[in-house]
Parts: C-alpha cells; structure tokens; sequence
C-alpha cells in the first residue's frame, strides 16, 4: 500500500510501500530501507480521508511529529478493512466521546460551587463579607415587599424603641407593616419585619416582645444571610426564568417569605428569645399563652385562614414550643396600658378579616 | 516537484543539492518558478463544523469552545495547499483548554493582589466620604487602561502558539521574539506614535512592526528574512499613496485607505525571503474593498449566522493572492524544538485581535 512519509525532522518527503503484520505497520522506501515501525496501538488517526483531503496518521509513542499521508482512496479502504474500521487506533481527540465526558464532569464541578461549596461554607463566606453588603442584600429583599405594603411604624418611634431597648437590639431596624398577615420576618442586614395582622392578633406586649426575641435569635445567630448564600444557586435559578432584575428581585423576595428555616435554627432562636426575656426580668408564660391562642385559632380555621397564620405554620410543632416556653406566673408587662394601646392603634386602619 | 518525487529518495538530496547550485549562479532562472498557494475549503464543510460547535458548545456550557475553535482551524489551514503540499494544524484543544485554565488563575490571582487592598479602602472610607469612594471608584475604571500594552503581548503569544502549530511538509513554524519588545512597539509606537502623528508615520510603523514579526519567524531551523534594500523607490511610493489617501479618508469614508493597505500589503510580501525563495501578494484595493463590502453586507444580512461564509471568503481570497517564488525543493527544512504554551491565546482571541494573520 503507497503512501506519503514525513518523518517530522526533515522537510523530505518519502513515498512509501507499508506494509501490516504482527500488530505494527511497516514503511519501505524504494530501495527496501524501513523508514517507520508502528505498533498498531500507538497509531492515531489525525484526519479521516475525503474526497480532496488525504487521511493523516500518526503515533504516539515516538517519532510523534512524524506523519502518514495517505491521499489515494483505496489504499485508505483497504486500510480501513485491515485495521478492523480503525476501530481499534485512537481517533482524533476532537471527536471523542472521552473529551464530551471530561467536559460534563467540568461542567459538574462549576455547578457545584453555587449548590454545594458555597452552602457549605456559608459560614466561612459569611466572616468576610463585609457588614455593609449583607446590609445592601437586606435592603434589595426588602425593597419589592415595600412595594406591595407600607411602613406603618419603625425604630424611630418611641414605642418600639422602647422594646428594643429594652431586649438590647437597638441596632435592629424593626419595621411595621400594614400586612395583614400574622407574621414577621428576620432579614439580611439586621433588619426585622412585624406584620400588623401579628399585632393585631397579639393580647400583650410581652408577646410582640417574644416574637421579637425570637426573630432577634435568628438575627444574630446570622441565619437571615446563611439562608440568602445557601439559597444563592437555587435563586440564581428563579433568577433566570426572569428576564429583568426586577423579576429576580421580587421573586428572591418571595422566595425569602415563602421559605422556613430548619428546625435546628428554630430551636436555637427561641432558645435565644427564652435566654433574652429571662435576662430583662419578662417571664415567657406570654408566649405561651400566645401559641396556645394561636394553635386553637389555627385548628379551627385551618383551611381558609391558613395564609393568615403563617407565621406559625412556617415554624416547629407549636405543642413543643408551648411546652419550651411554659413557666409559672405572671412578669409585668413590658409596654405600659397607654403605650400598648398606641402601637395597637397604629395597625387600626388595617381592615382584618 | 512532481519529477523529483519519482526520483529514489537517496539520489533526490544529491539532485536537489545540484539545483540549489545552478538557482544560485544564476537568480533570474529560480525566479522564474512561481508556486501558487492553494485553498480549497468548502462553505458547506466549515459550515458543518461551526453548527456542531455551536450546539455542542451550548451542552457543555461554552466549555466545547477549546475544542471547536480546534477543529476549525484543523479544517481552515488543512485546506491549503503549497506545491502539492498541504499545511497540517497541530494544536489541539486540551492545550487551549489548559490555557484558559492558567490565564483565569494569573487574572484570579492579580484581581486578588489588586482588588483586595482596593476593596478593604473602599469598604473601610465608604461610609465616611463619599467623594472617596467616587475616588476608588475611578481608580477601578482607570486600571485596567495601564494593562492596555499587555494585551499586545498576548496577541503576540497567541501568534506564537498558532505558528508553532501549522506544519508544512511535517516541519514546524516557530516565532521567537520578546512579547514586552513586542507590546512596547505595538502600543508605544504602532499605535501611540501613530494616532500622535495623525497616521502620517503609518507606512514607516507597520513596516518596523512586520519586520520585527518577520526576522523572528521560523520554519523549523530556516529563519525568514525582512529585505528591503532593493525596495526602497516602492516604499516612497506607499508614504506617498498613505499621504494621499488619509487626504481622502473623509470625503471617500475611510474607503480610500483600501488602496494603501493593498499595497502596503504587497510590499512587505516582496521584502519576506527565506533562503534565497521570496514572496508576492497581489493584492488590489478593489478587491480588497469588494471583499469587505460583501462581509459586511453578510454579516448585516444573515444577523451573524454567515461567519462561515466569510471564513472561507478571506482564505480564499489570501490563498488567491499569495505566490511564493523560487524552487522549493531547494529549500531544506529541519525541525527545531519548541514548546510554546497556549497562554494567552484565549485572552487575545475574547478580544477579537488575532484575525490579521488571516487564520
Ligand atoms: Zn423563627
């Protein structure tokens, strides 16, 4: 079978006869002289003939640079029949299977660092991320819920800085808004939302005092940011389907509202809020009272208020909170009659079914 | 070529060796044999590969890239011919894919060395003064402009690796060269001194800039030569022609300096020797400028999707316009070891700058 030689260390071209036998292939020039010894396992099949291209082999143990032309078709046909379809010599890299496999398990490895490493270490993300930008994250998930519901009261009025003070989270924003739904939220950035159907529903002051206790737990156990970074594949996710930043916003928001924390982080902020209330002189029979309350309220009308209660149905088993928080007798209230009845009136306006 | 190939091999150095002697005692007779360079890569093929890299490199998200862009070029240079010789590519897309992998950890590691002091300033001032985190911002804007030079070494590192991957006749090209001379000249004086000159050293700045590409060009162990002795009334004429037409960029819109850059073109083709073989392009402005209509008219028409077309156009439209003058067979090639790395290559490419060496 001719061929055309070049042996990669001159610019000579050699026309040879090669020849198969016992698993290698053999080049002859003219005058007999070998020119080339493959072993058949070490040839690689560089180009595939075509009609106006020749086929290019080469090997891979030595002499690597050294390559077979093989220009006349059927010599490439026979050589194909006796080297079994070249089924058993490495084609071209660019078309292997091998390489799409290596590329999907590349590709693996990128998708884990949103779905895995960064949840993982959201802890360790969490040290050196400055305050200011998990302060900057709060304010973006707040901002599309204040677009849905208004601020009715915040830290600046006297009534709920006189809570804060009293429970030491004067650095928290608690904000007030008219919705009516009986929930509140800690967000990134020390940022706490109470919704007025909570107020509303509450009987005391020393119950909105628990629910604030609680969600300060979660606040400074950082849980607010843990969730927003462990979250951050599954929201870049939601992101996507959204085509302006408005979309991802909003639904990282919703995403925010929708979703409950584990019951491990539950128990450490109400072991929080228990410690707190202890520590200022408040007893947490409220807060029993209060889930008592709510548990009844929540069987009764389950069905077609569960919306309402949200706040309980997002959080553990209210029976084993009750039995967290029970505690004998009674603690003063930590609002006076008149300032309750200030931070209830400002909820008023919003109309509760 | 065709004669010499039926010659047996041991007797074929000794009839070569007597060419080289006659081609040397009389230049006129080697002169005479013109060796066309030949393309013939279809549309249709080029277009076959740029459609599989396209979906493939969707599934693996982009990642395909290093290997598509491969075997394009395996397909482009593959498909042309010199003295019935064809060009081989011999890159392959792990290398480029390794590339990648060590541009981004340097660029990681600088923005790193950088950003960080950067960043904790910013964090530390910016609930102080605003003015100053203004200020830090446009530090963070202006950096990035100090790296301009760096981007010419990485288009020379990228000339360097493609070179050392097309192989004639099994023989390596090689382009040697220091990338900071390079980046120096290409920013400093190619593009600096030009645009403070309004273009008017043009002709004097591009000829210093493919000199100093051509006296470090290799083929195997031959190095390529930059002459110019003879040229020197063809190179008034370019200073001339340049002067000419930067009078007529405005009222022509640019299309005048079509005629300067054909025959800048044709110049420097004439003053590239290797051995005692030189080189001819014959490009025409018309041409020229016929060629870019119609790409723009195809890239406007077909949103993008004609890249193939024009691929092949340009190809063919250098292969149809390059001669190579002498005897090849005189010319003896041998390979030298090299190892270039594709570093760099990547970034040049993103940045769309490797496009004119027309590969
Ligand atoms: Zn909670």
């Amino acid at each position: 079978m001719r061929a055309t030689f070049f042996d990669g260390k001159t610019s000579s071209s050699h026309e040879v006869n090669f020849t198969i036998a016992d698993k290698s292939i053999i080049g002859r020039i003219k005058d007999g002289t070998e020119v080339f010894n493959w072993s058949l396992k070490s040839l690689k099949l560089l180009q595939i003939h075509s009609e106006n291209k020749p086929a290019i082999i080469c090997n891979t143990e030595h002499d690597t640079e050294a390559r077979i032309y093989i220009e006349d078709s059927n010599v490439y046909q026979s050589l194909s029949k006796e080297l079994n379809n070249f089924h058993s010599i490495k084609k071209d890299i660019i078309a292997g299977w091998k390489t799409l496999i290596f590329m999907g398990i590349v590709v693996l490895c990128f998708a884990l660092i949103p779905f895995w490493v960064v949840p993982t270490f959201s802890g360790e993300i969490l040290k050196i991320i400055p305050s200011f930008i998990t302060d900057d994250i709060g304010k973006n998930i707040m901002n599309p819920y204040l677009r849905k519901y208004k601020i009715v009261a915040s830290t600046n009025d006297q009534v709920i800085h006189k809570i804060a003070n009293r429970l030491n989270s004067e650095d928290i924003n608690i904000f007030v808004t008219n919705d009516k739904s009986v929930n509140a939220y800690a967000l990134p950035g020390k940022r706490i939302i109470l919704c007025c159907g909570l107020i509303s529903f509450a009987d005391s002051s020393n119950e909105i005092a628990g629910v604030i206790a609680h969600e300060v737990g979660h606040i400074r156990a950082k849980h607010p940011e843990k969730r927003f970074i462990s979250n951050l594949g599954g929201l870049l996710l939601i992101g996507g389907r959204h085509n302006d930043s408005l979309g991802f916003v909003t639904s990282v928001t919703q995403a925010f509202v929708n979703s409950a924390y584990s019951r491990k982080d539950e128990n450490t902020a109400d072991i929080y809020a228990t410690k707190t209330l202890h520590k200022v002189g408040i007893k947490t029979t409220a807060l029993a009272d209060f889930f008592k309350r709510a548990e009844k309220k929540y069987e009764k009308d389950s069905a077609s208020n569960s919306e309402l209660l949200s706040y309980f149905s997002s959080h553990p088993k209210t029976s084993e909170r009750i039995k967290l928080f029970q505690e004998e007798g009674e603690s003063k209230e930590i609002l006076s009659p008149t300032e309750w009845k200030e931070f209830k009136n400002m909820c008023k306006a919003i109309k509760l079914e | 070529m065709d004669n010499i190939n039926k010659v047996p091999v041991s007797l074929r150095g000794i009839l070569s060796k007597d060419r080289g002697d006659i081609s040397n005692s009389s230049n006129i007779n080697a002169r005479e044999i013109t060796e066309s360079l030949n393309y013939d890569g279809e549309t249709g093929d080029v277009y076959k590969i740029w459609i599989k890299n396209f979906f493939l490199n969707i599934l693996t998200l982009g990642i395909y890239q290093f290997w598509g862009k491969t075997s394009l070029r395996n397909y482009i240079v593959g498909s042309y011919e010199l003295a019935k010789h064809r060009f081989e590519y011999r890159g392959t897309g792990v290398e480029l894919f390794r590339g990648f992998v060590k541009l981004s950890a340097y660029t990681l590691l600088i923005s790193i060395i950088i950003g960080i002091p950067l960043f904790a300033l910013y964090v530390h001032f910016a609930k102080i003064t605003p003015t100053f985190s203004m200020g830090i911002k446009f530090i963070s804007y202006v950096l990035p402009v100090l790296f301009f030079p760096f981007i010419f070494a990485a288009i020379y590192k990228s000339y360097k690796y493609k070179i050392s991957r097309i192989a004639w006749k099994g023989i390596r090209g090689r382009l040697e060269g220091s990338l900071i001379k390079f980046s120096l000249m290409a920013f400093f004086l190619r593009h600096g001194l030009n645009l403070l000159t309004l273009g008017l050293l043009s002709p004097i700045l591009r000829r210093m800039e493919y000199k100093y590409i051509i006296q470090n060009l290799y083929l195997g162990n031959t190095r390529f030569t930059f002459d110019d002795s003879v040229q020197n009334r063809d190179f008034n004429s370019i200073i001339f022609t340049n002067l000419i037409t930067l009078l007529l960029t405005i009222p022509t819109l640019g299309l005048s300096r079509k005629w300067y850059h054909a025959k800048l073109l044709n110049y420097l083709s004439q003053c590239t020797r290797i051995n005692d073989i030189s080189f001819k392009t014959t490009f025409e402005w018309l041409d020229l400028f016929k060629l870019k209509t119609k790409n723009f008219f195809i890239i406007i028409f077909t949103f993008g999707l004609g890249g193939p077309i024009i691929l092949n156009n340009n190809a063919r439209f250098f292969a149809n316009n390059f001669y190579v003058i002498g005897d090849l067979n005189n010319l003896e090639l041998f390979q030298s070891k090299i190892n270039v790395g594709a570093t760099g290559e990547e970034f040049a490419d993103e940045m769309h700058l490797s496009e004119d060496l027309g590969f």
